[in-house]
């Protein structure tokens, strides 16, 4: 999250907010909203726009943004409830970053202790499917509705496991093999040509 | 003698048991050279009375050497002959692979109880299972870290009363 290379940090910055805009703004509500029958967005508007950018206006005190819904209350119940069943793949993909970075502009006071809670219930069900050999099926389903930071950590654990297994077996680790293009054929093809080319000018 | 970067072993006389590395001693083994005693840690009895306490106490583990899983991989594949007779290959080799699962089984209940970015003490893992572990453990310590640290952050500054409000960040 806090790398500035880190090309998840950046893709859950895209996620959509709902801001609220306290001035107006020219020329931009059709890319914003691309549905939009005007250009421009009046002062007091509501509209969605990606948080990178609504942390940035806000820092200037141009709009002020919201939780997306997934942290509202509605969904909070449904997630202290049954934190397990719960697809964030479809809802949140970045469920903890967005929160996270949401979470230091809002200040949210029960935020951070209801991630980590949700984190903690369902970390649980990583730890036992993650570290041992489930079938194929269950694993799918388990996956379709990881946020992408769970399956960052189910991942590595299945990762590891699976090494595990393989030196047991005594096989040596797939070693992914990159041939280059080779490219020096044409290229030596066509200066030959040229040096012929030449060669016969010469005859001439 | 034979004089090694790490220090010298031998001198190596007929007969007389001498402490070489593992694979010193599998080197010598394949060329008929030698004759490897078992490491003590192997023995049936003591490998019994380990697993039974292992069943028998849940809440710590039972010292074991760090390479225990490597080691034995090695032996019983390299060299099955020094344990005696096929049986006792099997049971020793049983008994290893029931401490293994045992041991593993404890792992993941310890770390299902985790829940939140504490200190874990997991006192005597043996490498190959700290390694097993390791990534999956470490991703969600982090992730909690985060969790947590990022709510403080902003307490903390509100706390002393900064003007640090995010807005003039």
């Amino acid at each position: 999250m806090t790398d500035y290379w880190s090309m998840d940090a950046a893709l859950a910055e895209e996620t959509l907010v709902p801001t609220k805009f306290k001035y107006g703004a020219l020329g931009v509500a059709s890319v914003l909203e691309p549905g939009s029958v005007r250009n421009d967005v009046e002062a007091g508007a509501k509209v969605e726009m990606p948080l990178w950018l609504a942390t940035q206006l806000t820092r200037r005190g141009m709009t002020t943004f919201s939780l997306p819904e997934i942290y509202h209350e509605r969904y909070r119940r449904k997630l202290n409830a049954g934190a397990e069943c719960i697809n964030l793949k479809g809802r949140a993909p970045y469920f903890y970053d967005v929160g996270n970075k949401c979470n230091e502009f809002l200040q949210d006071l029960t935020l951070s202790a209801f991630l980590s809670r949700t984190y903690a219930t369902r970390y649980r069900e990583l730890v036992s499917k993650g570290l041992s050999t489930v079938s194929g099926e269950a694993m799918l389903e388990l996956q379709s509705k990881l946020s992408l930071e769970e399956l960052a950590v189910f991942e590595a654990g299945r990762d590891s496991v699976s090494r595990a297994e393989m030196w047991s077996r005594g096989a040596r680790p797939r070693r992914a093999a990159v041939y280059l293009p080779i490219r020096k054929r044409a290229s030596a093809g066509r200066e030959e040509e040229q040096q012929r080319e030449a060669r016969q000018r010469t005859n001439k | 003698m034979m004089p090694c970067i790490e220090k010298a072993y031998g001198p190596f006389r007929a007969n007389i048991p001498v402490e070489v590395p593992l694979c010193l001693a599998l080197a010598l083994y394949r060329r008929g050279k030698c004759r490897i005693q078992a490491p003590d840690w192997m023995d049936r009895e003591r490998l019994k009375t380990m697993l039974e306490e292992e069943r028998t106490v849940p809440q710590y583990f039972q010292p074991v050497p760090q390479f225990y899983v490597e080691v034995a991989r090695m032996l019983f594949t390299e060299a099955r002959a020094i344990f005696g007779s096929n049986a006792d290959v099997n049971e020793v080799q049983d008994l290893i692979e029931e401490l293994k699962k045992v041991r593993n089984s404890k792992i993941l209940d310890g770390l299902r109880k985790v829940s939140g970015a504490i200190t874990v003490k997991l006192n005597n893992l043996s490498a190959s299972e700290s390694n097993k572990i390791r990534l999956l453990f470490e991703h969600s310590l982090n992730v909690w870290h985060q969790l947590s640290k990022n709510d403080k952050q902003w307490q903390e500054a509100n706390m002393t009363g900064s003007l640090d409000t995010p807005a003039s960040m």
